[in-house]
């Protein structure tokens, strides 16, 4: 489990190691649509704000966050090491990447993809002939 | 149209299950881990929620606890004779008028006990979440804290 790089499988088939600084968990991440925009929720509890870094490069959306907390003193009994959380997800055509809104409350993060205006469902009003 | 936003990660869906998997595993079964850096430490079950950790900083234990979403209110920790109890309740909620591509996060009423190393002044316990994090500070009793003896020359 010591090895630092992860294959990033890209969308034409080809495969590109990504370095990582440090081992990463993947975090549960729940995913959501309604005709306006899709919604990611991760569970990252631990990290910080300044620790969120969401990109959308071709497609994939990557998050990492990172748990700033480190305990010097020696654990007495320990369930789990505090990681960092990773995880990169394909994303469809015609998410609006200028717009995509994070927001972390209590430990879970709320990501939002807006859709491009020309996605969205519009109602055509029929009038009367 | 868009196309469905699962369908697209189905392809990551397994391997990030089996990863997650993978890790819960590994922290129980690796035993640079399990040793924690001191002989008498333990590993306790790794499939519990929260997952706990307690560190031992001299005049106090430190228990912190993994409980993203909920805030200082929905988490209660009550402290008896053997030792420190925390309980809660998470409820994860999918916002109204989405539809849910994947829902992996899970909805957990929690109650779990510890039994402390060494006796605990409740006075001056503390305890806090932040960004999910449930960090409890136990001042150790007068009688259990570390004495210093100084050592004279004959």
């Amino acid at each position: 489990m010591a090895d630092n790089t992860d294959l990033v499988r890209r969308r034409d088939g080809s495969a590109e190691p990504v370095q990582r600084q440090r081992d990463t968990v993947v975090p549960p991440v729940d995913v959501y649509e309604n005709s306006e925009e899709l919604l990611l929720v991760a569970d990252v509890p631990g990290a910080s704000h300044d620790g969120i870094d969401v990109q959308l490069e071709k497609g994939q959306l990557t998050i990492l966050a990172k748990r700033g907390e480190e305990t010097a003193v020696a654990a007495v009994a320990a369930e789990y090491r505090p990681r960092d959380y990773f995880r990169v997800f394909s994303v469809p055509q015609g998410i609006d990447a200028s717009k995509i809104d994070a927001q972390l409350n209590a430990g879970v993060l709320w990501l939002r993809l807006p859709k491009q205006e020309s996605l969205r469902p519009r109602r055509i009003d029929v009038k009367p002939g | 149209m868009l196309p469905r936003f699962g369908d697209l990660e189905s392809t990551f869906a397994l391997m990030d299950e089996l990863r997650r998997r993978m890790h819960r595993v590994w922290d129980e079964v690796d035993p640079s881990w399990q040793g924690a850096s001191s002989p008498g430490s333990r590993a306790l079950s790794a499939s519990a929620f929260p997952r706990i950790n307690l560190y031992d900083g001299g005049s106090q234990l430190v228990l912190k606890a993994d409980v993203p979403g909920l805030s200082e209110k929905e988490v209660q920790v009550a402290l008896n004779d053997a030792g420190v109890s925390i309980s809660g309740e998470r409820k994860v909620v999918a916002p109204e008028g989405y539809s849910a591509h994947r829902q992996e996060r899970s909805n957990v009423k929690f109650s779990r006990s510890l039994t402390l190393p060494c006796k605990i002044n409740p006075d001056q316990t503390t305890a806090s979440v932040k960004n999910g994090v449930l960090t409890v500070i136990l001042a150790k009793a007068t009688e259990a804290q570390p004495r210093q003896i100084t050592v004279r020359a004959q």
